[in-house]
């Protein structure tokens, strides 16, 4: 079931449908806290009432930015876009998790690298193969990486998790030996 | 930078967007659902979101018409269903507060439904495992009709009842 949920609150279907709700559902608050109807938001913004109906709608063809902005402005209210900028943030996570498998497994996969900043992502100058960098590959450097996690408590339970994980991707020991031939 | 590293560096971007991220999400969050899978299995359920005060499961039964719908209407509901935990205010195209009664005995509960294209999920709400929280029981995909289906409406209130009798006396 969490695979399931996982890959749709993932998609670009997910992302596009839960703006369009959040829009429509501080609209609504908003226009509550106003004490407006849709009738009287129709005509503030000088549309028809179909109009703000069809916005409040499942498919809302017509929400566009312009139309969102001047909606909450009839109710007195300002829009304002944020960013969560989750990529960014888990970047820099994601490099110390790299660093550290990268270092955990330096032996086994990767051999020579240095990090660069200019591609965010570790510059690989060993001659690698590319089916040697496969997830359970990192996993297992991640399983192996003493320090590749905060909560030092968890990590054995942490790293049964990416044992678990790799026998549930059918990783094999033939997987390391191919990443081992060409590290 | 050479053109045999450049697409090395290339290459570990794309691992290290959907690999990397592949392995973490599963190494950091999966406890935690898993934990809340746990909680949920005694009642035939699975946690669908959780907020602070408030969170959405779904009956077994009624998850499995939720897989066949369509991915956009599923991804519109898991998103009111968020709002819902959040206690953001829906609006009646989102979520109808009164699907009618689900009464028997001593038990007596308010159907509710989240919306979307015609369909309806319903479900009740109840304090459970220390949270408020809506047990989703029944689906109905709207395939025939834009209107409610009074069949699985009735269904969805004797699954409601049956819930209530099974589990009723737990965390109230």
């Amino acid at each position: 079931m969490n695979n399931d949920l996982g890959e749709l609150l993932s998609s670009s279907t997910f992302a596009e449908e839960a703006l369009v709700v959040d829009v429509q559902s501080a609209l609504h608050q908003a226009m509550e806290n106003a004490g407006l109807s849709r009738a009287d938001l129709a005509r503030r913004m000088n549309v028809s009432k179909a109009r703000v109906t069809q916005m409040f709608s499942d498919d809302c063809p017509n929400l566009t930015l312009r139309l969102v902005a001047r909606a909450f402005h009839a109710v007195g209210e300002q829009i304002e876009i944020s960013c969560r900028c989750t990529r960014n943030h888990e970047k820099q996570a994601d490099h110390e998790l790299v660093k550290q498998a990268v270092r955990a497994s330096e032996n086994v996969v990767f051999g020579d690298w240095e990090w660069t900043w200019e591609t965010e992502a570790p510059l690989l100058t060993g001659e690698i193969r590319q089916e040697a960098l496969e997830p359970q590959i990192i996993g297992r450097a991640l399983q192996s990486a003493e320090v590749a996690w905060p909560e030092r408590k968890s990590q054995r339970e942490r790293r049964q998790r990416a044992e678990d994980w790799l026998v549930a991707t059918r990783s094999s020991e033939s997987d390391l030996m191919l990443a081992q031939a060409h590290g | 930078m050479g053109s045999e590293t450049a697409s090395a560096g290339i290459y570990v971007t794309i691992l290290h967007t959907k690999g990397l991220q592949c392995v973490k999400s599963f190494l950091n969050s999966s406890s935690r659902m898993d934990d809340e899978e746990k909680d949920f299995r005694q009642f035939e359920c699975r946690p669908i979101c959780a907020e602070a005060l408030a969170r959405v499961i779904m009956r077994d039964e009624a998850f499995k018409a939720f897989v066949d719908l369509e991915e956009r209407p599923r991804a519109r509901l898991v998103r009111v269903m968020q709002l819902w935990s959040k206690g953001m205010a829906l609006t009646p195209e989102q979520f109808n507060g009164n699907e009618g009664r689900c009464q028997r005995g001593s038990i007596n509960r308010l159907l509710q439904a989240f919306k979307t294209h015609g369909i309806r999920i319903y479900g009740f709400t109840r304090r459970l495992v220390g949270k408020k929280t809506f047990v989703i029981v029944d689906v109905d995909p709207a395939k025939k009709q834009k209107r409610a289906d009074q069949g699985i409406l009735n269904r969805a209130k004797d699954r409601v009842i049956y819930f209530e009798a099974k589990y009723g006396g737990q965390d109230e």
